[in-house]
């Protein structure tokens, strides 16, 4: 009994270790294309099939953001839009319609430079939130496009290949 | 399967409706140029506290164009516009977590070089700055 509970909380810290740093490969590789990014996406497919090691892949994520780019003010953003990301996906968890999570990541991507305001205006006032947030608006509708169209495209591939992992893992 | 279609139907009228008013506070707040003559001033403070200041007659609506007609920046095209990594003649070093940055009056620019407005007596600072 005490062996299977450590060989299951073994697997899951591989898997968080192995699912954060496959976003961050994700990050950096898409990372030349302008507000195209795939890490959006990953985040709600690991919510819907890997609920319990989320919290770990986004917290080796977040940090080897930090240490790769510097633990700037951006970096606070990073510590609740994908965790706010990873609970809204979980709770539609049961949803299994692309043009629904299509939807929701596209409102993710949409709603990013406002959730990423936050900071700014703690640090600087209202006003400079506001203004961070209205400057980055048309790269919010570039988010939001990229994040619809690789939702439609990828929603089912991705989510079928983490299925076989799920299977084969837990 | 009825639930499901109405949470697809809300779902997509959300993303419609915030990427209409997103667009719209877009539109109505831009940053916009002025056409016309103007003199703006520039401070460029080093990494060792010394100051350059330049004064610059432009007819240029952005920051970049009146920064780059002095030849006074330099940097990398990327996706929000030039990164700056020089200026005037000095590049910040990544090693040392060096990097430009850019402010009016004091207050931190919450836009690129690209698409800050100027007018007529504006000043600007530029200030090398160290970690992240």
């Amino acid at each position: 009994m005490e062996k299977r509970k450590t060989n299951t909380a073994l697997k899951d810290l591989i898997l968080s270790g192995l699912f954060g740093a496959l976003l961050l490969a994700v990050q950096v590789v898409l990372a030349p294309l302008p507000n195209v990014e795939l890490v959006s996406l990953l985040v709600a497919l690991y919510a819907i099939e890997f609920p319990r090691q989320i919290p770990g892949a986004l917290a080796v994520f977040v940090l080897l953001e930090g240490l790769i780019y510097g633990f700037g003010i951006w970096w606070v953003m990073y510590l609740y839009v994908w965790p706010l990301l990873a609970a809204v996906c979980w709770l539609f968890r049961r949803t299994d319609s692309v043009l629904f999570w299509a939807a929701v990541l596209g409102v993710f991507g949409l709603m990013f430079g406002a959730l990423c305001a936050i900071p700014y205006a703690v640090a600087g006032g209202l006003a400079a939130g506001i203004a961070y947030w209205v400057s980055g608006i048309p790269f919010d509708l570039l988010h939001c496009g990229g994040n619809v169209v690789l939702a439609l495209v990828l929603f089912r591939p991705l989510r079928g290949g983490i299925k076989r992992i799920h299977e084969k893992a837990v | 399967m009825k639930s499901q279609n109405k949470k697809i139907a809300i779902a997509l009228a959300v993303l419609a409706v915030l990427a209409v008013i997103f667009g719209a506070v877009y539109f109505f707040n831009r940053p916009q140029g002025t056409a016309g003559e103007k003199t703006i001033e520039v401070a460029v403070i080093f990494g060792d506290g010394t100051a350059g200041n330049h004064t610059i007659k432009t007819s240029e609506e952005f920051l970049r164009g009146a920064l780059e007609q002095e030849k006074l920046i330099s940097g990398e095209e990327s996706q929000y516009g030039l990164f700056v990594k020089t200026v005037d003649g000095v590049t910040a070093d990544d090693s040392k977590q060096e990097w430009w940055f850019f402010s009016k009056d004091g207050q931190m620019l919450e836009t690129s070089v690209d698409s800050t407005p100027i007018a007529d007596g504006d000043h600007f600072e530029i200030t090398l700055t160290s970690g992240y």
